[in-house]
């Protein structure tokens, strides 16, 4: 293992002119994780149990491009994994060698598919499987494919009771990783298991209340639970207003706040405007001023669109210029907005 | 004259405070902050060396040069993206007008790799052999069109891609990535983008999937990878993008989008954000760069968009400058500030080796240069007259903010592909 390190780490100094691809696209370390010693299968074409499968080469053609100097432990263990493929082998060897093939690539979404298709035929205890799953999550956890794979885990054990905490914990070193909010969403709307979630939110609210994570699932957990009652959306105004006050330059919390604005049919124009002028007194945060011009350009009366042109002009020359020609635009709609009433 | 009055901008920033932490310090601004602070004394030692803003050309030709026929074994993490690989370099010096500097064989050479990495039942997959998956599929099918030869074109088997994009299709309409796959709307704009390019969009296609991306639409007007999800700059990219391909745009709040995205720019960096409360990143360049042109597309013409523009979204002052409608939008520019973008791509995402990247103190890599570049292309094609932050010799082709293909290629394809039989149905007009 220290000898593999040491290979990986001059790897990366000699390295300058490639780099960790980005976890846009796909996200494994660079370094192969280690798979114990005792537990592979590798080298395959001595290991007695793979003395009957004929390996298939990789056909990249004759002159292929963005070649790979896979090492050879890779490029055998793919070579057994297509021979396998071809053979649509859905056995415990095969289970294994899908591991292995995660291990040196987890993004290798061929090698994903081909496991659950294992798994299904060899009704696999899907419980160890998660395990399995959890363990290599916490060493990579922004890939698609293995949050994927843990869905359909959960979803074939039909049990959640381990994913608010394992998703809760991975959220410990990453607060805002997409794919744990999404398996986390998911598991909330497909169990309909939202007992807390509100209470989770506001804890990570508490750690970050600029978190725009937790205020998207909080949004989420309202709509499916209470819905945007008019009591709701007093309390939740009243709970995002506390949160303004401490830091008024929040955008996450001022575009929450115009999300209960905009699900109101209650009209309750007043109070919000009220607050964002409070706010505005005191500090002169951008997004108070862009949702009192949303508020303003809601009023029919000229006095208020006029004050949301200035507003914006404000906005455009000194408050926000880097969007000064959305300003602009803004007020050529509210002057617009005036000439038709 | 114009470079000059750039520079003044850029250099009025160098000045910038960091912003506001409201006395109220959370992880979000620390980070923020720490990378402002970094920016600014970058901004700041650029004005004092009077560096001029070039775009390193060759030194990112040579980077990808470097790569396009082997890669280090670290890039064993991508071997399941090769079609990406292909795309990202191609598509980059295609931008850069490179092609010359290829050797001479090395186009024919993608076109048969790309070819092996075709299934026999239906679309591309991340290498040979590989399970068919709709993300290599849209890289290979751009990468094929970005070649341009008729040996290109040839490779794609339209007829099996059709079939396989149907498959890939669910109930409640989004698309599987690949055979009992993920879900999501990178998957929905890789499908219809891929169909698109080759003509072979029908109304069973695209049944039920622009109410399914409408349902991405989120409270602050951006879009989600899902239902339910946080608005992220990627998203919201495939969600316009789509919509914009099968002319539903009319389904989503585009003035609330507008407003998400216009501030997804940062006020310090220049560059764009893909989430709120998030640091910049070069690739949202082009994610919530392109978002711009598309929505002043839609803006401009907000009755149903003609046919011939269903594809572009051209350079040309002409489509733009007719009144179609009563529209109160009638820019001369995209609504970002396409100076202050083009900044940070040319002063903070070179990097010295060659390569583009994320931010600084990142390392280089291909998807990066790729979204860098495109993002940069976008900034500089506008409509009513390019400008190029630095100098004219910075200036890329121009790029569809729809499909990220070079403007001449992509019309080369639609000539190509318009010509080709169509799925036995009647084409979305």
């Amino acid at each position: 293992r220290k000898r593999r390190r040491r290979e990986a780490q001059r790897t990366q100094r000699g390295s300058l002119y490639f780099c960790v691809p980005p976890s846009c696209v796909a996200s494994t370390p660079m370094t192969d994780f280690e798979v114990q010693e005792d537990k592979t299968m590798y080298p395959f074409s001595t290991n007695p149990e793979w003395s009957d499968i004929t390996p298939l080469k990789q056909d990249d053609g004759p002159n292929p491009v963005v070649s790979i100097l896979y090492s050879k432990r890779f490029s055998e263990s793919m070579d057994y994994f297509r021979a396998i493929l071809q053979k649509d082998e859905r056995s415990p060897r095969a289970l294994r060698l899908c591991s292995e093939i995660i291990d040196l690539n987890s993004a290798n979404y061929t090698a994903w598919h081909f496991r659950r298709a294992c798994l299904k035929e060899l009704d696999s205890n899907l419980t160890e499987e998660l395990k399995y799953v959890s363990e290599i999550t916490l060493q990579t956890p922004k890939n698609y494919q293995l949050w994927f794979h843990r869905r359909k885990l959960v979803e074939w054990l039909n049990d959640p009771s381990l994913e608010l905490e394992f998703t809760a914990k991975v959220l410990e070193s990453d607060s805002k990783n997409y794919h744990v909010w999404s398996h986390r969403s998911w598991v909330n709307q497909h169990f309909n298991l939202w007992d807390g979630e509100l209470a989770f939110t506001k804890s990570l609210l508490e750690q970050d209340l600029r978190n725009n994570s937790a205020f998207n699932h909080r949004y989420t957990v309202v709509k499916h639970t209470t819905g945007f009652t008019r009591e709701v959306i007093q309390s939740e105004s009243r709970f995002v207003f506390e949160l303004i006050t401490k830091a008024p330059n929040n955008e996450s919390a001022w575009n929450y706040l115009r999300g209960l604005f905009d699900t109101n049919e209650f009209s309750q124009h007043d109070e919000f405007q009220r607050f964002t002028e409070d706010v505005i007194s005191g500090t002169k945060s951008v997004h108070a001023y862009s949702f009192l011009v949303d508020i303003l350009m809601r009023r029919k009366q000229n006095s208020d669109l006029l004050r949301a042109v200035e507003i914006c002009k404000n906005l455009g020359s000194e408050l926000d210029e880097i969007r000064v020609k959305y300003w602009k635009y803004v007020e050529k709609l509210i002057r617009q907005q005036i000439q038709d009433e | 004259a114009i470079s000059s009055a750039f520079s003044e901008v850029v250099v009025e920033r160098t000045e910038m405070s960091l912003s506001s932490d409201d006395g109220y310090q959370t992880q979000t601004t620390r980070v923020q902050r720490e990378l402002e602070q970094l920016i600014i004394d970058i901004l700041r030692l650029w004005r004092r060396e009077q560096q001029v803003m070039s775009l390193r050309r060759s030194t990112h030709i040579s980077y990808i040069k470097s790569g396009i026929l082997t890669l280090p074994g670290m890039f064993t993490v991508l071997d399941s993206s090769r079609p990406w690989l292909c795309y990202w370099m191609l598509h980059s010096l295609c931008l850069m007008d490179a092609f010359s500097s290829l050797e001479k064989d090395t186009l024919s050479r993608c076109v048969q790799f790309l070819s092996h990495c075709q299934s026999s039942s239906g679309g591309f997959g991340g290498g040979p052999q590989q399970l068919p998956h709709l993300a290599p599929s849209y890289a290979a099918v751009a990468a094929l069109i970005t070649i341009g030869t008729q040996e290109a074109y040839e490779v794609i088997n339209r007829k099996s891609m059709y079939e396989y994009l149907l498959r890939m299709k669910t109930p409640a309409g989004g698309f599987s990535v690949h055979n009992e796959g993920e879900v999501d709307i990178r998957g929905t704009y890789t499908a219809i983008a891929t169909a698109a390019m080759l003509n072979i969009l029908t109304p069973e296609l695209v049944k039920g999937v622009p109410e399914w991306i409408a349902r991405c639409q989120r409270y602050d007007g951006g879009m989600a990878g899902e239902p339910e999800m946080e608005s992220h700059g990627g998203y919201a990219y495939c969600g316009l993008a789509s919509l914009f391909i099968l002319r539903r745009t009319d389904l989503i709040d585009l003035p609330l989008l507008l407003k998400w995205t216009v501030n997804r720019q940062m006020r310090v960096e220049g560059g764009f954000q893909g989430r709120t409360n998030k640091l910049v990143d070069g690739c949202y360049s082009f994610w919530v760069g392109a978002i711009f042109p598309m929505l002043h597309e839609l803006l401009t013409n907000p009755t149903e968009v003609a046919e011939e523009e269903k594809v572009q979204c051209s350079t040309s002052s002409s489509s733009s400058n007719s009144p179609r409608s009563s529209s109160p939008y009638h820019q001369s520019s995209w609504l970002m500030n396409a100076e202050e973008l083009q900044k940070y791509v040319l002063v903070c995402c070179q990097h010295y080796t060659g390569g583009l990247i994320d931010k600084p103190e990142k390392y280089p890599d291909f998807y990066h240069t790729c979204y860098c570049l495109s993002g940069l292309s976008i900034a500089q094609n506008n409509p009513f007259g390019v400008k190029c932050l630095g100098s004219e010799t910075n200036k890329l082709k121009p790029t569809s903010p729809v499909f990220n293909l070079e403007i001449s290629k992509l019309r080369a394809a639609e000539a190509y592909f318009s010509k080709q039989p169509h799925p036995d149905q009647i084409s979305v007009p």
